[in-house]
């Protein structure tokens, strides 16, 4: 039997590229249905011996990807495009073949002027395909996101086709109106996969936007934080990159709860959540982010916006300033603990020294903590690492 | 469409109202309790859990004097959307299914075989609970329509209680009362000796610990504004960076405090990494640029206990 050339998308986790193919062909593994939290390169090619198959949320942008092997025995480089077809239209191959029914991507317009975002000077543009590269036989590559926010729930089948160019994909036309004949559209083309999806409805006010980001040129950590002003207890934030950084990780915060404010109350004034990784020289990328009123309603005075920070080494005069604070400071003073109630406390020989704080001081007074030898000189890049309550601390009930 | 009786669901245990508290809503484990049946008086588990996976059944009597088989549909909707049907939505069964069979003898009690599975990903607001609907449809019973005439809850309730095939539950919170544990702080002392108005960042970020933990930090001056500065008590997640951005007045100094508390009162403790930083804004382009930082304050922090065995 011959086997796959190219790059392969799977019918089927069984799919090993031999031809012809056969088995289930409706859920392909290679397009991975992301849902609203984005997934990073080095996840998805980990990921190659499973389905991720989430559910997406009508209205909000979803991250769609494609991964392929390289079944060509040298490096091979191929063109990428993802369809939606809605379930009535499944048959009817001549209604959603065709660049309107392609899945995008956004990028930065190039020809945007100014701050406005009018259909006339968008900020964005949408983009349609991608590149699959690869350098070694064998090798699983994958896509940067494909994105997509269905205005309905009906159902729908994603295709993906890889090939040397779009008019090679429109070569390859589906000129079938069964569905067994779609099953033998992909069987034959090892570079072809289809995957039915589900659509969920979004079931509160959800607040998205976009931003587009470009990195200076240099490696670097840099922090990612989405800013929610004014919003209320128990929403939801999140956000998203488009693209992995060059090693492979993605920006993104999946959905997190809003928690009350210090001194409590129902609305956060700043609620901020973000997450750090390295950054390479010259990643650019499209952040989608949100908030999820989770059926609360929307304060006038909401809003919502994204931060990138990168820390820089703190100046001489800063480290002279902290120092200063830090040696009038020990560690004794700096750390505290609140006890169960029903905490006891006893010295490794089994001397007892009561319940509770009284306890806890008894124990502190009959055991030296051995002074602020654990590095805090007064730099800044102290590590102070401090296990409090030792192994002296037992529970009552114990 | 049938009018005789049929699998029947009940509004509460006395059959007679409907204001989401149906025992035949039930969230169990991922195999049905054999008690679900042999129990038709008692109520079961109506707790969910909101961060996890809920199995979800639905427990039918047989009113007919014939078999009944039918099919168990289950939604999970918000309390303020349930005069909209629309924006249910529909439960599956591991195996991606949207419904599960139901069978009973007549007069007997029955529970669909395969659960359906509910994952709300967070527990919602109070004022919004959770709610499930679960249906049960047959050849001759179809999907039931929610009247367009009913627009609120009030409404809704009205039109259930006279449904025998629909009912739902109001998913209720965990109410037991946790354990005491104890908590574990971490103060320092941040001056800026800032001349002017100046933009703070501070931020916390656990990255090794255990999950359910909580964490917390305040700073004991507010800013510019006189808005408190700080993150109440919040359910971290590993690496999640949780922080605070403000404009703080000349001459800033503050002690801030760090507080976790773990998910239980064992050997256990959790790593912080905390950053207090002076913000330089990339000037604003429109797009989001790389701010400049200037890091005031650093450190590593190892916060828990170890108990004696």
């Amino acid at each position: 039997m011959a086997n796959a050339t190219g790059f392969l998308l799977r019918n089927n986790l069984s799919d090993t590229g031999t031809l012809p193919r056969s088995g289930g062909w409706t859920s392909c593994p290679d397009i991975i249905v992301a849902g609203t939290a984005a997934i990073g390169t080095s996840d998805l090619i980990a990921s190659y011996g499973s389905i991720t198959d989430k559910p997406l949320t009508q209205s909000l942008t979803n991250y769609l990807y494609i991964r392929s092997k390289n079944m060509n025995n040298a490096p091979l480089t191929q063109v990428a495009y993802l369809f939606q077809v809605d379930g009535s239209l499944v048959l009817r191959p001549e209604q959603w073949y065709s660049q309107n029914n392609l899945v995008g991507y956004l990028a930065k317009n190039p020809n945007h002027v100014g701050d406005d975002d009018t259909p006339d000077n968008p900020r964005f543009i949408t983009q349609y395909q991608q590149t699959l590269s690869s350098q070694t036989p064998g090798e699983i590559v994958v896509t940067n996101g494909y994105t997509w926010a269905p205005d309905n729930t009906d159902h729908h089948c994603l295709v993906a086709v890889v090939a040397d160019s779009w008019d090679a994909v429109l070569a390859n036309y589906p000129d079938t109106g069964t569905m067994d004949g779609l099953a033998q559209w992909i069987y034959a083309n090892p570079s072809l996969g289809w995957h039915n999806v589900n659509i969920q409805p979004i079931t509160s006010t959800v607040y998205e936007s976009n931003t587009a980001y470009l990195h200076s040129p240099a490696d670097e950590r840099i922090t990612f934080t989405i800013i929610a002003e004014n919003v209320p207890v128990g929403a939801r934030v999140s956000f998203g990159a488009q693209d992995s950084t060059a090693n492979g990780q993605m920006p993104g915060q999946d959905w997190t709860t809003v928690s009350a404010p210090v001194g409590g109350g129902s609305i956060n004034p700043d609620f901020e959540v973000g997450t750090t990784l390295l950054v390479n020289s010259g990643y650019k990328t499209v952040f989608t982010y949100r908030t999820d009123f989770a059926g609360l309603p929307v304060p006038s005075n909401f809003k919502m916006h994204m931060t990138a920070t990168k820390p820089i080494t703190p100046t001489a005069q800063t480290l002279a300033l902290v120092g200063g604070d830090n040696a009038q400071d020990s560690l004794v003073q700096s750390f505290h603990r609140a006890f169960a109630p029903t905490a006891m406390f006893r010295a490794p020989d089994g001397q007892h020294f009561g319940h509770g704080l009284d306890g806890f001081t008894t124990m502190l007074a009959a055991t030296p903590w051995g002074g602020d030898g654990n590095g805090d000189d007064g730099d800044l890049d102290d590590t102070v690492i401090v296990v409090l309550g030792s192994h002296t601390t037992t529970p009552i009930s114990s | 469409m049938t009018t005789s009786p049929w699998l029947a669901l009940r509004g509460d245990l006395a059959a007679h109202a409907a204001t989401g508290a149906s025992p035949d809503v039930i969230l169990g484990g991922p195999k049905p309790d054999p008690n679900y049946v042999t129990e038709y008086g008692k109520a079961f588990n109506a707790t969910g859990d909101f961060d996890g996976t809920n199995y979800v059944y639905a427990r039918a009597r047989n009113a007919g004097k014939q078999l009944a088989v039918g099919t168990v549909t289950a939604y999970a909707a918000r309390l303020s959307d349930l005069p909209n049907q629309a924006d249910w939505v529909k439960l599956q069964t591991r195996a991606d299914g949207s419904d599960t069979p139901i069978s009973a003898k007549p007069g007997a009690v029955a529970v669909n075989g395969v659960p359906l599975i509910w994952e709300p990903q967070g527990a919602p607001a109070p004022s919004v609970p959770w709610c499930l609907i679960a249906e049960v449809t047959g050849d001759d019973d179809p999907p039931i329509k929610v009247p367009s005439t009913v627009t609120d809850k009030a409404g809704f309730d009205a039109w259930i209680a006279q449904q025998t095939r629909i009912a739902y539950l109001i998913v209720q919170e965990s109410h037991v009362a946790p354990p005491a544990l104890p908590s574990f702080s971490w103060s320092r002392k941040i001056d800026l000796e800032n001349s002017d108005d100046t933009t703070l960042a501070a931020a916390v970020t656990c990255t090794d610990g255990p999950a359910g933990g909580v964490l917390a930090f305040s700073f004991d001056t507010p800013d510019k504004a006189g808005q408190p500065i700080g993150l109440g008590t919040t359910q971290y997640r590993l690496g999640t960076s949780y922080s605070q951005t403000r404009t703080v007045p000349a001459g800033f100094e503050s002690t801030i405090t760090i507080t976790f508390t773990p998910p239980s009162d064992a050997t256990v403790d959790a790593v912080f990494t905390v950053g207090v930083q002076t913000i330089s804004g990339d000037g604003d382009d429109g797009d989001m640029g790389s701010d400049v930082t200037t890091l005031v304050a650093g450190y590593t922090l190892r916060l828990g206990q170890t108990l004696a065995s």
